[in-house]
């Protein structure tokens, strides 16, 4: 898997480093946190858009973690990077709003609209068709994921971080990173079984047995090491 | 042959994160079972499949209403006494950014904001460093700060006294008619204290635009209560109409500013496809009119990142 450092824009020679605009809005720069956030406002997108699928509520989260960050920019210590920190509120944020979701019961209807949306990044209205099969299907079963594995996955394997990366970005080892990643791929398989391509291995076999006696072990123990 | 792997420990197995013991266990039970070698290929094909999803863009909406949220903040941080830098007197803030806070809608939802631009296919626009407001509007003065100075021909008030951070007011232009959709059209002026300069044309043109929004101040359409001294220095409003029309080409107008630019006067023109489509911006002289388009600088919008 593609393990790209957390992604340092490539600035000008006289460009002001993200350090320099946070250094700079603290000191009462009104521009400065404005420029650093259209420096990077793409990749926490990106994030906040995988982590919670519904674009309203990844608008939210994003804008409450901008102004998060505006205000906490003074308790910043300097020991990550600048973009390392704008990606852990941004995870954050989008995290709470996870788990606020989860706390509450599932909304019907609508669903598949919002769906549609998303893999299609077009409103449902004007385009009703547009999502393919599999991409719905992973976007449900990634729902069914927990925080914690979900947010890994979004960083490891759907934005391609390092996993060193990852961990400083979500404040825990490279091991819990690793194990999050794992149960979150195991979780997702089942869910996935029949998105298999079509003639690999033995598949028939692996669909039927596999699937029976796997599943039980899915919905078991979360959290361990 | 051995039991078969839960398919959390092959995926473990794969990221090496068993005990060594569970992990040899494992591996040897691989090298005799085609079903759990196969999960193994699928799991390892999972980030393949999971980095190939499609997801949308960040839309252009949203990034204008979180610029424009944080430029609420630069206002709200420099109007309350003492919290410039400090945590302590930003802690009494409310957590949500407050009345400018917009619900986002998907392209192609009516939303109030593009129904408001759209409609009257122009925008007043107040502030470009973004600190103190005052706008009039249909009459009535407003200031963020509740100081209702007026704003004249390029001053700007904090700055003169020798603060680092200048106080813009703004305040509406005369109205101006450009031709666009084949009909002649109407969209009120505004007259910031903002310098434009050209290394941050974009992020200025951005921030103004951005307050409309984020302040959804109605495009007062009609409002004919110019000032003496928005008349005056853009050579009068039947000038700055034909100077807009030429060089909006038919296009919407979003931004007209009267201002600066790099400390002469200016009017910083912003045209293109409401909310969400492209723009540009131009930065007309004193010279321009009907005739003479007189640019002086000219920037696409949106800003990429860089």
């Amino acid at each position: 898997m593609g393990s790209r450092s957390l992604p340092e824009p490539r600035l000008p020679a006289d460009e002001p480093t993200d350090a320099d605009l946070l250094q700079a809005h603290i000191d009462g720069d009104p521009e400065a946190f404005g420029r650093l956030f259209s420096r990077h406002r793409d990749r926490l997108w990106a994030v906040a858009i995988r982590t919670l699928g519904d674009p309203e509520e990844a608008a939210d989260a994003l804008q409450d973690a901008m102004i998060s960050a505006f205000r906490r920019a003074g308790s910043f210590r300097g020991d990550s990077a600048v973009t390392t920190w704008l990606h852990r509120i941004v995870v954050n944020a989008a995290l709470d709003r996870m788990r606020r979701r989860s706390a509450r019961p599932t909304v019907g209807g609508g669903d598949e609209e919002v769906l549609d949306s998303l893999a299609t990044g077009r409103s449902p209205v004007s385009d009703p068709s547009g999502a393919t099969d599999t991409q719905l299907d992973v976007l449900d079963a990634l729902r069914h994921l927990v925080p914690d594995q979900q947010a890994a996955l979004v960083l490891v394997d759907m934005l391609g971080y390092s996993i060193a990366d990852a961990a400083g970005v979500l404040g825990v080892s490279e091991g819990t990173v690793k194990s999050r990643a794992a149960r979150g791929r195991a979780r997702l398989l089942p869910r996935l079984a029949h998105l298999r391509p079509a003639g690999a291995g033995n598949q028939e076999s692996r669909n039927r047995s596999g699937s029976q006696r796997v599943l039980p072990a899915q919905e078991g123990g979360e959290d361990a090491p | 042959m051995s039991r078969h792997a839960s398919l959390d420990d092959l995926a473990s197995f794969i990221e090496g994160v068993l005990k060594p013991r569970k992990h040899g266990k494992i591996a040897a039970h691989l090298a005799g079972c085609s079903l759990c070698t196969g999960y193994v290929q699928d799991l390892q094909q999972m980030p393949v499949m999971l980095s190939n999803l499609a997801f949308p863009p960040m839309p252009d909406e949203l990034s204008v209403r979180i610029e424009a949220a944080i430029h609420t903040e630069s206002t709200v941080r420099v109007t309350t006494p003492g919290s410039v830098s400090g945590e302590a007197g930003r802690r009494d803030l409310p957590e949500r950014s407050g009345p400018t806070r917009q619900r986002w809608r998907m392209p192609g939802f009516s939303s109030p904001l593009a129904g408001s631009l759209a409609a009257v296919g122009a925008a007043v626009v107040i502030a470009g460093g973004g600190y103190e407001i005052a706008s009039h509007a249909g009459g009535t003065t407003t200031t963020s700060s509740g100081s209702a100075s007026p704003a004249h021909s390029g001053q700007a008030p904090a700055a003169a006294a020798g603060g680092q951070r200048a106080a813009i007011h703004a305040q509406n232009g005369p109205e101006v008619q450009f031709r666009a959709n084949g009909q002649t059209q109407t969209a009120p002026s505004v007259r910031t204290s903002t310098d434009f300069v050209p290394a941050r044309l974009q992020a200025q043109a951005l921030a103004a635009l951005a307050y409309v929004r984020a302040s959804d101040l109605k495009a007062a359409q009609g409002v004919t209560n110019a000032s003496p001294q928005a008349t005056a220095t853009a050579g009068g409003a039947a000038s700055l109409s034909g100077c807009v029309s030429t060089v909006a080409a038919g296009r919407n107008v979003l931004l007209v500013d009267i201002a600066h630019y790099e400390g002469k006067v200016a009017t910083i023109i912003v045209v293109g496809k409401p909310p969400a489509g492209p723009g540009t911006i131009y930065v007309a002289g004193a010279g321009c009119s009907a005739s003479n388009r007189h640019i002086l600088a000219q920037q696409q919008l949106p800003v990429q990142a860089p």
